[in-house]
């Protein structure tokens, strides 16, 4: 095969990439910045155990990032979490898988690895990988489809979202407990990779869980054990925001996010969105969270200094709310998303007409 | 934690070329971006080993290599990147046709590994033995990742573009 032709083509298709950060060095300094003051923390916290004679409080302190609560908390359903900031450690405690808030029961009849290393090809069907996701790609599909779940930490990352966004049928839930979870499901690309159905293949991201669960499941098996998936609750809050850019998606004909508008850079412009959504001050509590997965939904993808944050609108007459991904959900008042859609440059509406 | 001296004019001056390797290793350009940002981190760590007699950009693109090369244990196959979000109102906003999109979308398509080997490879101009003491792995890998990606290229939407000139 010609060197020369591969190269022209690599060369081609980055020939127009330029870097989306303003400021690649304020950027890396002040995550290197971050990165010191983490590892500070945990040698400092070491120390302080040890010098207290806290050997045993050891293994509680291994989870690294994971929160107290996932260890600690007796009755969690009923205790709130802090919005997870960073990806969850995903473990097993008793029968259950717990990432961040998320708390996945163990099915019957299925067992979980943590290993980090099997393959999906030497993955057991009705397996829970914890904390790794044996690829299914590569060699890995000629393997076959079979019943898996994966769970594992995740951030809010450029990657991610464009992902959840790049199914064209990204979809707002609530689970039990009260977090909401943003879901897409592949069932045309499991049909292409793996020509099998009737798998669905999901992947189920919880913003404020810092977690993400993949499922290949067949329809019986997803009846049964996607409603057993839950949430410990978060405080109700008001719109955690912060921007440098924005550009905001409306929902197609089947209401899901494909409609996009311009990227907004303009600070005036962006300042405006913010201060609309800031605005918002009816924070939805658990109970009151409401989307469901067929609601239409507007989604507004922002550039923050530490990354991608989304604020995700349900544009149902029954359950208009706003949740962010950096914390909180609101309710908002009819014409609002029409408002931002035009605000950050869309033309037309986006809510449904009454 | 002071701006370590010549860090700012080294990023500055060779970060868009990062993060274009970035975007190739990955297929992607926020991953991309993410990963040249994670790679300059370590390089500030070590940046005392690395200015003023050092090599940083070879240095950041090692740890960039590395890193693309162990992502291929934790990424979804099916979690493949958006190139980018669409800009205008489309049925199918990803059905785009010019040369850029189609090798970025057959990048993505290649299992991780392959991916890496490819860049390194053809982009790098790096030898198989080069990319093995890279990657940490054994020559024979890197061949076979090469010959499976270059597989999988002339087997996709590409064919057309690479022909069967030498080897």
């Amino acid at each position: 095969v010609a060197e020369r032709q591969i190269r022209e083509l690599l060369g081609s298709a980055v020939a127009d990439v330029t870097p989306r950060a303003a400021d690649p060095v304020a950027d890396v300094l002040r995550q290197y910045r971050r990165h010191r003051r983490r590892v500070g923390v945990a040698i400092g916290a070491i120390i302080l155990l040890l010098a207290a004679g806290g050997f045993a409080a050891v293994p509680r302190f291994a989870g690294g990032g994971q929160r107290a609560d996932v260890f600690a908390s007796a009755s969690p359903a009923e205790s709130t979490v802090p919005v997870q900031t960073g990806p969850a450690r995903p473990r097993v405690v008793g029968k259950e898988v717990v990432a961040g808030g998320l708390v996945m029961p163990v099915p019957p009849g299925w067992h979980t690895i943590d290993d980090g290393k099997t393959t999906y090809c030497n993955v057991p069907p009705r397996t829970i990988a914890v904390g790794f996701d044996p690829v299914p790609g590569g060699s890995g599909k000629y393997c076959g489809l079979k019943p898996f779940i994966s769970v594992s930490g995740a951030r809010l990352s450029a990657g991610l979202l464009g992902s959840l966004l790049r199914g064209a049928n990204l979809r707002q839930t609530t689970l039990p407990g009260g977090q909401s979870a943003w879901m897409t499901t592949w069932p045309d690309t499991a049909t292409a990779t793996f020509g099998q159905r009737p798998y669905n293949v999901a992947s189920l991201y919880l913003p404020w869980s810092g977690a993400t669960v993949h499922v290949a499941l067949d329809r019986t098996g997803y009846a049964e054990i996607f409603p057993t998936i839950r949430t410990r609750p978060v405080a109700p809050s008001t719109l955690a925001l912060s921007a440098s850019s924005a550009q905001i998606i409306g929902p197609n004909s089947l209401g899901r996010p494909v409609n996009s508008g311009p990227r907004i850079t303009d600070p005036t412009v962006i300042a405006q969105a913010l201060d609309r959504l800031g605005g918002l001050t009816a924070a939805a509590s658990n109970d009151q969270a409401c989307a469901t997965l067929n609601m239409p939904t507007a989604v507004v993808w922002f550039n923050t200094i530490t990354g991608p944050a989304a604020v995700v609108i349900t544009l149902s007459d029954n359950c208009a709310q706003a949740t962010s991904s950096l914390g909180g959900r609101v309710t908002v008042p009819r014409g609002f998303a029409n408002e931002l859609w035009r605000l950050l440059g869309g033309s037309g509406t986006v809510e449904p007409a009454k | 934690v002071t701006e370590p001296e010549g860090f700012r004019e080294f990023v500055t001056e060779r970060y868009a070329a990062l993060v274009r390797y970035g975007t190739l290793l990955t297929g992607d350009h926020g991953h991309g971006e993410d990963l040249v940002q994670t790679a300059l981190i370590t390089a500030c760590r070590a940046w005392r080993r690395l200015h003023p007699d050092g090599d940083p950009e070879a240095y950041t693109r090692r740890v960039m290599s590395r890193g693309a090369w162990r992502a291929a244990r934790r990424l979804w196959r099916q979690e493949q990147p958006a190139a980018e979000l669409p800009e205008t109102v489309h049925e199918n906003p990803y059905d785009m046709h010019d040369t850029a999109h189609l090798v970025l979308s057959a990048l993505r398509a290649l299992p991780a590994q392959q991916r890496v080997v490819l860049v390194l490879r053809y982009w790098g101009g790096l030898s198989e033995q080069e990319i093995a003491d890279q990657l940490g792995c054994s020559p024979g890998t890197v061949k076979s990742r090469a010959s499976r990606a270059i597989a999988a290229l002339r087997g996709g939407h590409l064919a057309d573009a690479i022909t069967e000139e030498t080897r």
